[in-house]
């Protein structure tokens, strides 16, 4: 009885390693094109600071991602967003946004994060979490980052082709930045009292694994 | 209606556009959209839309209050002053 109890224990502690990095979908490496037919790609962003708080989002979302639902340990990728696409609800604000003493849209006219390697992957059915590790590139300066981020993958059927061919892909992530890291310093004195040192960013990006026809 | 009740209706007219201005969620710069997040049935997730609204900024409710607030003063200052009879 004991022998059969250690061996069904370890045939579920063997399944459950293989299916650690697997999602319950089909395999073989796909490249998911970020497409805004599927749904609004954007970054939506909050700057807290004692006198405001400013929230916005930035559009013009471009990336793609390789993956393979059998190994998800393996994706890569890299996203885009261009500054002068950034929204806060107050036009003047965004102009200031965009203009020299702040992200200076003209000099760095996108933000990009390249995804380089995927660590503490959790699978749960279609579903997964982990951390992508990566570099941020904005304002002129690339730094290492770690970003939560979590998966939704939709296998194609009739439901996903009416938003998009192939399968459907949805990231999140959840992540914050220093204005300092990235040599924002703005109009005097607006940093830290206007505009939060942090910025905390929430992605939401939809993407495709159809052949670049859509692109 | 006597120059006290004008000040007494500029100081009520200050007042609204400050609770006004608070309602709206006392931003510093006046707002022309704002997100509202709409449920996308598909991943069961809610994404957040741009849509118009107006809610004012202090930059442009400050100098409106400032003024009735002192119109209303200058007012209440002439309904007190007698005027003198020669």
């Amino acid at each position: 009885m004991k022998r059969y109890l250690i061996i069904i224990a370890l045939i579920l502690t063997s399944t459950a390693g293989m299916s650690r990095a697997q999602l319950t979908v089909g395999s073989g490496q796909k490249v998911a094109t970020i497409n805004d037919k599927i749904n609004k790609n954007q970054f939506v962003w909050l700057s807290k600071a004692p006198l405001e708080n400013i929230q916005g989002t930035s559009e013009a979302v471009k990336g793609k991602i390789v993956l393979d639902p059998a190994d998800l340990s393996k994706m890569t990728g890299w996203m885009t967003t261009d500054v002068a696409s950034m929204q806060s609800g107050n036009g003047p604000r965004d102009e200031h946004l965009a203009g020299p003493q702040w992200l200076d849209a003209k000099k760095y006219p996108k933000i990009k994060f390249e995804i380089a390697a995927i660590t503490n992957l959790k699978v749960d059915g279609n579903a997964a979490t982990g951390y992508a590790n990566g570099t941020f590139i904005m304002h002129g300066v690339s730094k290492s980052m770690i970003v939560p981020f979590s998966l939704r993958y939709l296998p194609e059927n009739p439901k996903t082709r009416e938003r998009a061919p192939g399968d459907l892909v949805m990231f999140s992530a959840d992540f914050n930045i220093s204005l300092k890291d990235f040599n924002v310093a703005g109009t005097d004195g607006m940093v830290g009292s206007k505009v939060g040192e942090t910025i905390n960013i929430k992605a939401q990006l939809f993407a495709n694994t159809a052949p670049a026809a859509n692109e | 209606m006597s120059k006290k009740g004008i000040a007494y209706s500029l100081f009520a007219l200050a007042a609204g556009l400050l609770i006004w201005w608070a309602a709206a969620g006392a931003h510093v710069f006046t707002m022309t959209e704002k997100l509202v997040p709409i449920k996308d049935p598909l991943f069961g997730t809610m994404v957040d839309h741009w849509e118009q609204s107006f809610s004012p900024g202090l930059e442009m409710i400050g100098p409106a209050i400032l003024v009735l607030v002192i119109a209303g003063g200058w007012l209440m200052r002439k309904a007190r002053v007698p005027t003198s009879s020669v």
